[in-house]
């Protein structure tokens, strides 16, 4: 049939709109060819990149704290947590729906067989479940997709006889179902089945918020379960289950010197927004107490950084490399973190720890010719390998709760009024300003008065006359009062500021507390204006003057040595991996006190007195009370120096006696200070203990100290005095 | 006419821009299957040889011979494509195939050009002075016709019932649920056929017993419910692009199409429920949810974008070598070309595309009879909708549906029915101005 010529002219008119039509839709997509390479190819250049480039973190360990002898108090071991990926989880709906579309299954039929396959996992022993299918169609094309396509886990029997149906058998251990792989995972690791499921749940809720991040079910798992789960991984029976390896901390001495050593947990997500924490990632753990915090920088290291090209598999693949030289993506080694030295001597220490009475407080044992801290221990204190394992939070959470503050380092985060133990400070100031000479004499009548109103002694009766080494051996209060009051406040601060009263000492430890020394200029922006009474007060340590158990040990070093006031350390150096020094802390006087050394011996010889016949510390000479301590202290030779202070929590009424423990309920008893230094000759160490709510320092700390003392001097010797 | 004179008349410009696109195929198609399956080239190899022959035998059968074999290659491909939904294998929730010894045949592939050819013999059989109304273009309006339809309809729904949730009309009696569908469909189908045989029998004038749309309409809703959207769709489009070649009136596209258009939107907006939509998506398109359709077009999109100007350089595609792209043999090759070769060899793949399918424009204006300009119309568009779903796919601008981009992808089938359509094309041009008797 040819075409006529009318016919022939609208056909060609078609024919060019169509051609038209196809050489528009062509442009349109060449635009979106150009769009995509020319106007977005570096955004998906960087994409390609992202998929074929992977970043591997190598693992570094920690640096590793030994006490000044070498001796390892905090180390590394391997630890290993579990993951999920939600995108990786097989779905046992979606692994059905493909069964059942392939047998050409019923809605209806899918979802008892979901149940069934649920049911089959609950009940243990049942492996297998089999069922029987009519549908010969639905055999025959099973058959042919389990040759083409893995669906793992499903047999078919009597293929042989398919047409008329056959057996399949469902192996719920190996069917992708996410409640098999929950269920293997658990008998790996073999935990208790309803923690185990909580943290499941847990995690499986949080990893709605990244389907292709891995979120945490379980963390430390021990070495056995963790073999367990990496075999299974490698077999490929827990798809969208990861393991990490990594190292946390061990503790070789558990509860030893936990305050100076600290602990560490995971950054939070709160963390990483901020610039500090711009190098870790989340899961990382970071120092957050003691030393294990301040020095987090040194301890650290560095991950390093391998780059490898991996295929869509992510089998590692062998060519491709001119991209990394492209991108300067050069293998970074990883650093591993410096090891610190402390200053901490780990047998006087453990010493210190054991010979604490209380049930709270502190004892700090520093070096008085250089600042150096040799024991420091705060109580209650807590096993560390607690906060680094498994189940860390609640032990955390348990801890934080306490009444008794087991997490404060009460040695440096917690301040207490000096009491009696301040009084040499007054009677030092007393020297310096002129007021007195350790020969002046004043008469303790039992009280003293500012217009009407009265100050008692605790010696109701009056000590009588007494020159200033009688007044610090029996503790007169009197004897102060009025050298307080004839000094006034702002030269017996002065003076105490020299020895680091009122600000923070500058040890290498967390959260320390700068304690007060009250000044006319206090008062005055505080409000209320100044009163004399005030000095009254601080004159024997109480009112508004509150210290640190370590700023006293070091006030009273500088007392002993001559006036230096060193910064206390706990680090004595940093050593890189290779055992290098990187850094050493060096003595370090930040303050000095121009005092007659003559001034200085008086002080320090009247403090001597408070061991013997007539102190306040006298009873450590008692054989019946402390037995072996007492004949040490008796028969040594190294006689003790020190003092007794009672810092009061509350007034107490007139008629309940405070200085006898039993009688008053453990809140309202008062703070027991001992601050002893020997040989009393040439100082080389002053021990500090605070016993709160201990009652008199006399009973409650003093025996503390000298237990430690004798244990410094046993070890001096043993050590051939070389320390 | 002897074998020179032959030659001679085979059109020697589409000869050369097809080539040029196939040798661009087969390296192309050297770097995407190095990794997994090398040999691959050499097989495509072997598919153009024998494609080449089989379109040069096609192009030597005299004129008015083929035509006359028309109908019953139509009729063989529609037996093929009925026995694929009883016979065929099923690979991932699909009957596609038939298994032949080491061969898989894909009927609805033959089923494209058998319909393509007999829908321009039909077309061209009726000319329309003004063009096709809507009434002419579905006439015969025959009472049979809503009995083949509904018919069909419950076909349909009898092999995919489960998708529509039938099962409040069947509780839990499968077998009776099975037969009444099986024998309502047959007995109108059966209906069906003797009322039209009676009416083609009893009437002075022979109508044509099934028009252009039902010629297109039975293999359309048989590759279908396979099932297989992209080829049905590709097999709608075709036909679609030939009416439109025929004229159709302005105001009858405009109904045709606003009323498709609004039907559709209320079903899908108002009236099914969003788990029914999922299912239907599915069940039209079940590549999509079982490999992830979204994973495949974002990798796909990288490897184009990632190529750039210039292009990453033959053979070192990182998407394309560390397998990140996924089919990249067959419905993702233009990613491969793209990413090795960048916006430069896209280019150069659009010119040549765009310039065979001029040529086909070419032959179709210069022809002297409207069925070679339908079967070059068809052809193009055959071409044209391919490359465009195929390209747009991977380009991420249309949905992921399994369409093989011509004379590029991997495959025996695909590579058969674009040979079966140039051979078709060639045959117009070898016998134009030729008389059947001066056959070779």
């Amino acid at each position: 049939m040819n075409l006529d010529n009318q016919k022939r002219s609208v056909v060609t008119s078609q024919l060019n709109l169509l051609l038209a039509f196809a050489g528009l839709v062509l442009l349109l997509l060449l635009m979106r060819a150009f769009y995509l390479q020319m106007f977005r190819g570096e955004h998906y250049l960087a994409l390609s990149r992202d998929n074929f480039i992977q970043t591997i973190p190598t693992a570094h360990s920690r640096g590793r704290i030994f006490d000044r002898f070498g001796t390892l108090l905090v180390t590394n071991r391997p630890s290993h947590d579990i993951f999920l990926t939600r995108a990786f989880l097989p779905d046992s709906e979606r692994s059905i729906a493909k069964l059942g579309r392939v047998l050409g299954m019923s809605k209806r039929r899918q979802s008892e067989l979901d149940a069934a396959l649920l049911e089959s996992l609950e009940g243990q022993e049942v492996r297998k479940l089999s069922f029987a299918h009519e549908n010969p169609f639905g055999c025959e094309a099973l058959d042919q997709f389990l040759r083409e396509d893995e669906l793992a886990g499903v047999t078919l029997r009597n293929r042989a006889v398919m047409a008329s149906g056959c057996v399949v058998t469902i192996d719920n251990q190996v069917f992708p179902s996410r409640a098999a792989v929950r269920q293997r995972l658990q008998d790996a690791l073999d935990y208790d089945p309803r923690k185990f499921q909580a943290a499941w749940d847990r995690a499986w809720r949080r990893s709605r918020r990244g389907q292709y991040q891995p979120f945490r079910i379980v963390s430390d798992v021990d070495e056995g379960a963790a073999n367990q789960v990496r075999l299974e991984i490698s077999r490929g029976l827990l798809p969208g289950i990861q393991m990490n390896d990594s190292m946390r901390r061990r503790y070789p001495f558990g509860d030893r010197a936990s305050h100076v050593l600290g602990f560490m947990n995971e950054v939070s997500s709160r963390d990483l927004r901020q610039n500090a924490y711009k190098h870790y990632h989340l899961g990382d753990r970071v120092g957050r107490r003691g030393v294990e915090r301040v020095f987090e920088n040194y301890l650290r290291g560095e991950d390093g950084k391998r780059f490898y090209i991996v295929d869509a598999k992510g089998r590692e693949h062998g060519a491709f490399h001119h991209h990394l030289e492209e991108l300067g993506l050069e293998p970074i080694e990883s650093r591993g973190g410096h090891d610190i030295r402390l200053t901490i001597d780990e047998e006087l220490q453990e010493w210190t720890e054991g010979a604490f009475l209380g049930a709270a407080g502190s004892v700090v044992v520093i070096d008085v010719n250089n600042g150096e801290v040799l024991a420091l221990a705060s109580f209650p204190h807590y096993d560390l390998n607690e906060l680094a394992g498994r189940g860390s939070g609640s032990a955390w959470l348990k801890l934080s709760r306490d009444a008794l503050k087991p997490l404060r380092n009460k040695a440096v985060q917690e301040h207490y009024a000096p009491g009696s133990t301040f009084k040499a400070f007054t009677g030092v100031a007393g020297l310096v300003h002129g007021q007195i000479r350790s020969s002046s004499v004043k008469t303790c009548y039992g009280n003293f008065f500012i217009g009407r109103q009265r100050w008692r002694c605790y010696n109701r009766g009056g000590h009588g006359p007494l020159s200033l080494p009688t007044a610090l051996k029996v503790s007169c209060d009197s004897y102060f009062y009025n050298l307080g009051v004839n000094l006034g406040l702002d030269r017996l601060a002065s003076t105490a500021q020299h020895f680091g009263f009122g600000r923070k000492s500058g040890i290498a430890l967390d959260g320390e507390v700068p304690g007060l020394i009250p000044t006319r200029e206090y008062y005055a922006s505080k409000g209320g204006g100044y009163r004399r009474g005030y000095v009254v007060n601080a004159s024997i340590g109480q009112g508004d003057v509150i210290a640190t158990p370590l700023q006293l040990a070091n006030a009273y070093a500088a007392l002993v040595n001559g006036g230096d006031l060193f910064r206390p350390r706990i680090v004595h150096e940093v050593r890189d991996a290779t055992g290098l020094v990187t850094q050493s802390f060096i003595p370090e006087v930040i303050d000095h006190l121009d005092i007659k050394e003559s001034d200085l011996e008086e002080i320090r010889r009247s403090l001597s007195y408070v061991t013997r016949a007539g102190g306040t510390a006298y009873s450590l000479r008692d054989v019946e009370k402390y037995g072996d301590l007492a004949r040490w202290v008796r028969k040594s030779g190294v006689v003790i120096g020190g003092k007794t202070g009672t810092a009061q929590v509350v007034s107490l009424s007139k008629n309940i006696d405070h200085l006898d423990p039993e009688a008053v309920e453990y809140h309202k008893r008062d703070h027991a200070w001992f601050v002893g230094f020997a040989p009393i000759q040439e100082p080389e160490i002053v021990v500090v203990a605070m016993t709160e709510h201990g009652g008199f320092g006399g009973s409650a700390s003093a025996p503390v100290v000298a237990n430690v003392i004798r244990k410094w001097h046993e070890l001096k010797v043993e050590r051939g005095g070389a320390e | 006419m002897n074998l020179r004179d032959y030659f001679a008349r085979v059109p020697l410009l589409l000869t050369m821009y097809v080539s040029l696109i196939l040798g661009i195929g087969v390296v192309n198609l050297a770097s995407a299957a190095r990794v997994l399956r090398p040999n691959l080239p050499w097989v495509q190899l072997l598919w153009i040889v024998i494609g080449i022959a089989v379109a040069l035998i096609l192009g030597a059968i005299p004129a008015s011979r083929l035509r006359s074999l028309l109908l019953p290659g139509y009729l063989c491909a529609i037996t093929l494509l009925g026995g694929v939904l009883v016979f065929g294998i099923q690979v991932k929730g699909a009957r596609r195939w038939i298994e032949l010894g080491a061969f898989r045949l894909q009927p609805s592939e033959l089923a494209k050009v058998a319909t393509l050819a007999m829908v321009a013999l039909l077309l061209s059989k009726r000319s329309e002075r003004n063009g096709y109304t809507l009434t002419t273009l579905f006439r015969p309006l025959h009472p049979s016709r809503p009995l083949f339809l509904s018919g069909a309809m419950l076909a349909f729904l009898y092999t995919q019932w489960e998708v529509f949730d039938l099962d409040w009309l069947t509780g839990d009696r499968y077998d009776l649920h099975e037969g009444i569908f099986a024998g309502l469909a047959l007995t109108l189908v059966l209906v069906w056929l003797v009322a039209s045989l009676v009416r083609y029998f009893g009437e002075q004038e022979k109508p044509a017993l099934i028009g252009p749309i039902e010629c297109a309409a039975l293999p359309f809703v048989l590759i279908l419910v396979e099932p297989d959207l992209g080829t049905s769709l590709m097999l709608v489009l075709v036909c679609a692009a030939q009416i439109l070649a025929c004229g159709i009136r302005m105001r009858s596209f405009v109904y045709l199409m606003g009323s498709t258009g609004v039907v559709a939107g209320v079903a899908w907006t108002f009236i099914m429920h969003d788990y029914q939509k999922s299912r239907v998506i599915n069940f039209l398109n079940p590549e999509a949810d079982l490999h992830g359709a979204g994973y495949h077009a974002m990798q796909s999109m990288i490897a184009i974008g990632s190529g750039g100007q210039l292009g990453k350089g033959y053979g070192l595609g990182t998407q394309t070598q560390l397998s990140f792209l996924p089919e990249n043999q067959t419905d993702f090759v233009f990613s491969v070309w793209a990413e090795e070769w960048g916006f430069l060899g896209v280019c150069v793949l659009f010119i040549l595309f765009f310039l065979l399918l001029q040529q086909l424009f070419a032959m179709a204006r210069t022809a002297k009879d409207d069925y070679v300009v339908l079967i070059c119309v068809g052809v193009a568009a055959m071409f044209f909708w391919h490359m465009v779903v195929n390209v747009g796919m991977v380009m991420g601008v249309l949905p992921v549906v399994g369409v093989t981009l011509p004379l590029l992808s991997y495959g025996g089938s695909s590579m058969m029915t674009l040979f079966l359509c140039l051979g078709l094309v060639v045959n117009t041009q070898v016998w134009s101005d030729v008389e059947d008797d001066e056959a070779l």
